[in-house]
């Protein structure tokens, strides 16, 4: 029912690339935004401008200080962007509760 | 030395008290002073409300003296996780930014309790807001007692480690992606993740309004089935609570397995947990087969994606509740906390839609699978408790040492019970080989509304084997 897009990188190979990235935020600031690559999640440019748009932007410091966790959810959550789901999945936006038939509430 | 009476179980305990054999003003004092001795060496409690257990104890005391003996948890000592509101009782959530918080409400959870008699003996460490490091949340890490360098898991740290250490016989845990279950795997204690709105909600701080759930923590399944009877059913102030009637879940708890459909998913649960974890899992189901359970295949297709759709829907929920917090005291915040709120800032709103649709996907799986069996068993984590981080490591989600592979193994076998709603319970089914000591554990997953089908499979396990009576080197 629901397939992978094909010819993506696999999840654990953008977690380590992920993983391999500098985790010394201000290096990270000062030589990762050469541009996206494959896996390396967002750059610091689109760090900054998604950051211009929140009601309490972050400080320069603390955008530098999560660039690399941003970068291993993005990575994390490949699995779940990657998934093609057919037009007639609804979002669940929770379990809803009608007793033990609700079993079958999926269907 | 743990002391004989803080040894035995709830049911035993209430059985002696009912009996008049027992008084629960000698219940609470010997659990009380094993707090002070242990407890310093575990960090289970945030608080102690020694007085007024002791003042509760002396009215329990009359009470069933005079005959009025309300039910099996009257006159019994139990300590919820520090995240339940009491009223005019300290309610830090693990926190320095609430670490002065004194509810002038009680949850529900708790109101129930205290009507069936249960006795209040303390409030439990945890990871702060129920997604902290615990190691540099508010009030330090609780530590595992089978190895007090060892982590007992999260979110309800203390409610598992105070069980296992047997400073409190009875706990309230909450569950948004394991935080029940997790615990309950790495100290060999019962956990019960009950079905979406069984239990209500209200008074309990909020990490994710739809993945949010709170249960029973004890150390037995008659000990559970016990409290969820008392504290489950309808609340007009949690509307997700269900006005379904509540089960008498103690009659259901008979020995019998014959005919019991075990199903075992063929794929997505067992393939990253330890060998020993798995082999203790598949021994555990291998006893109730030899006595007349019947095993079936079943599959979860997409079970792989319920940690990282869960993972979505919890942060973005949490950022959403924390957003003030977040904005205003953030240096109070564990580093963690404050990582993981700030990064979820930046989830995509697609992400989180998509994330629901994975879980309207999960939900159909799981049904399915329970067309062909009753029961599903997994493992209850996928390794024992692992050593407590260190402070630079727990700074972060990507610290120096951190394995890479860790977020690939945010757990989903746990994380899929809140995707769904569907109820899991988890228990010990064994203890490593390897020193130190440390439990193995199996999960088991059911049906909506089926937690007396999931206590009495647990139960029927405990009847038949004495992983539960193992007591830590404390």
């Amino acid at each position: 029912m629901v397939k992978r897009v094909p010819g993506l990188m696999t999840r654990r190979r953008l977690l380590g690339s992920a993983a391999a990235a500098p985790v010394a935020a201000p290096l990270i600031l000062a030589g990762c935004d050469s541009g996206p690559e494959p896996g390396a999640g967002p750059t610091v440019a689109a760090l900054e401008y998604a950051n211009s748009l929140l009601d309490h932007p972050l400080s320069a410091d603390r955008l530098s200080a999560i660039l690399p966790a941003v970068r291993m959810n993005h990575a994390f959550f490949r699995a779940v962007r990657d998934l093609e789901i057919p037009d007639r999945v609804e979002p669940s936006v929770t379990f809803v509760a009608r007793g033990p038939a609700s079993a079958d509430s999926g269907e | 030395m743990i002391p004989e009476l803080c040894r035995q179980s709830a049911r035993t305990l209430s059985e002696a008290v009912r009996r008049r054999e027992l008084s629960p003003v000698e219940v609470v004092d010997a659990h009380l002073a094993h707090i002070e001795a242990v407890d310093p060496g575990i960090n289970a409690f945030i608080t102690v409300t020694g007085e007024h257990a002791r003042e509760r104890a002396r009215q329990a005391d009359a009470e069933i003296a005079a005959g009025n003996w309300r039910g099996p948890l009257h006159g019994i000592p139990y300590a919820p996780k520090d995240i339940l509101a009491t009223a005019g009782i300290l309610t830090t959530n693990g926190s320095k930014a609430t670490a002065d918080r004194v509810p002038d409400y009680e949850s529900t959870i708790t109101a129930r309790l205290h009507a069936a008699g249960a006795i209040l003996i303390g409030k439990l460490n945890l990871l702060e807001f129920a997604m902290g490091s615990g190691v540099l949340s508010g009030f330090g890490p609780a530590r595992n007692p089978w190895a007090t360098d060892y982590s007992p898991s999260g979110s309800s740290s203390g409610s598992g480690a105070a069980l296992a250490a047997r400073l409190v016989p009875l706990s309230i845990g909450t569950d948004t992606g394991g935080s029940i279950r997790g615990p309950a795997a790495a100290c060999g204690v019962v956990g019960l993740k009950q079905t979406y709105g069984r239990i209500s909600r209200f008074g309990v701080t909020t990490l994710s309004w739809t993945l949010d759930h709170a249960g029973p923590m004890t150390r037995t399944a008659w000990d559970a089935a016990a409290m969820l009877g008392a504290i489950a059913g309808a609340d007009p102030r949690d509307l997700t609570a269900v006005d379904l009637e509540v089960p008498d879940y103690l009659a259901a708890l008979t020995p019998e397995v014959s005919g019991l459909r075990i199903g075992v998913p063929s794929a997505g649960f067992f393939e990253d947990a330890t060998e020993e974890m798995g082999e203790a899992v598949h021994a555990a189901i291998s006893l109730l087969e030899a006595d007349g359970a019947e095993v079936v295949e079943v599959a979860v297709p997409h079970a792989h994606l319920a940690g990282s759709a869960g993972w979505i829907v919890a942060m973005a929920e949490a950022v959403t509740f924390h957003e003030k917090r977040l904005a205003e005291q953030p240096e109070d915040l564990d580093p963690l906390v404050r990582e993981r709120l700030e990064v979820a800032r930046f989830y995509p709103a697609t992400d989180y839609i998509k994330a629901l649709r994975v879980r309207t996907i999960l939900q159909q799986e799981m049904a399915a699978v329970f067309r062909n069996c009753d029961v599903m068993i997994v493992p209850g984590s996928l390794s024992p408790a692992g050593p407590l981080r260190s402070a630079e490591a727990a700074r972060s989600d990507v610290s120096a040492g951190t394995n890479p592979d860790a977020l690939d193994s945010r757990p989903g076998n746990t994380f899929i019970g809140n995707m769904t709603g569907y109820p899991g319970l988890t228990l010990g089914c064994g203890f490593t080989s390897e020193a130190p000591k440390r439990p193995l554990a199996l999960q088991i997953y059911g049906p909506p509304f089926s937690e007396d089908r999931l206590l009495q499979v647990a139960h029927a396990y405990q009847e038949r084997t004495s992983w539960h009576e193992e007591l830590p080197p404390i």
